[in-house]
């Protein structure tokens, strides 16, 4: 997978479960869980905004680009 | 019930009797074809009081043959049909349950149209093959082709029929691109 979401170490940064998360952007658990585990095709620019607003970081620390 | 739910469950009813239907027209040739089997045969066919010599001097088994080539012809036609109606009822059945636009509905679309266009080419066959048959035999015993009887088996290739075949691989592929953005769609978080 070329694009990696790096959603476990924001949160393990944080000292934030996904629970809290959840609860804090309004987006499902199970959702969240989705793209936790690298397993979502389409992010919504509203579920991006959400999340770095909630983690207080940039798209560029939850994302990163591997050549793979 | 919502409406729409309401007509996709009197569809399922019919489609339902119409495979029954189907199913029963099957058996019936498929009796038909056994009893035209026995009734070729010289030893019940002069026990059922068949004559070897029909009308025009042509013989009891030449035309048996026109016989088995309809009796087959239908026979092929109407097992096509049930698998038709049967994909249809299952394409109608994932309407019912909420989720119609599947790859699976895309791969019934594409085996519905193969199976018209199978049985146009059955039905042109048969009437080409009897045709052909009772010419011969019109020709062999010398006597009109309409002493023997003229023929006609299944509609003719009509244009609506045609168009609507294209119409059903049409969907087919409209149905693969809806169940591929429904997947993405999925994965959308």
């Amino acid at each position: 997978m070329a694009i990696m979401v790096k959603l476990d170490d924001l949160l393990y940064a944080r000292r934030m479960t996904l629970t809290d998360l959840a609860d804090k952007v309004g987006i499902t658990l199970a959702n969240l869980s989705v793209l936790k585990t690298g397993k979502a095709k389409v992010i919504r620019f509203s579920t991006l905004e959400a999340i770095c607003d909630a983690l207080q970081c940039q798209p560029g620390d939850l994302l990163a680009f591997e050549k793979g | 019930m919502p409406k729409a739910y309401r007509l996709f469950a009197i569809t399922r009813l019919l489609l339902k009797a119409a495979e029954i239907f189907v199913a029963l027209i099957v058996i019936l040739f498929g009796l038909a074809l056994g009893a035209l089997f026995v009734a070729s045969t010289n030893l019940y066919g002069n026990h059922l009081g068949i004559p070897a010599m029909l009308p025009h001097g042509i013989a009891r088994t030449d035309a048996m043959k026109i016989g088995y080539l309809v009796v087959i012809g239908v026979l092929l036609s109407f097992t096509l049909i049930f698998f038709a109606v049967r994909a249809v009822a299952a394409i109608v059945q994932t309407a019912i349950s909420g989720d119609p636009f599947v790859n699976d509905n895309a791969r019934r679309l594409t085996r519905i149209g193969a199976l018209l266009v199978a049985l146009v080419a059955i039905e042109l066959a048969t009437n080409m093959a009897v045709n052909g048959t009772m010419k011969r035999l019109a020709d062999a015993h010398h006597v009109p082709v309409s002493a023997i009887g003229g023929f006609t088996f299944g509609p003719d290739l009509s244009p609506i029929g045609l168009f609507a075949i294209l119409l059903i691989f049409v969907l087919a592929q409209i149905f693969r691109r809806g169940s591929e953005m429904r997947a993405e769609l999925e994965g959308t978080v």
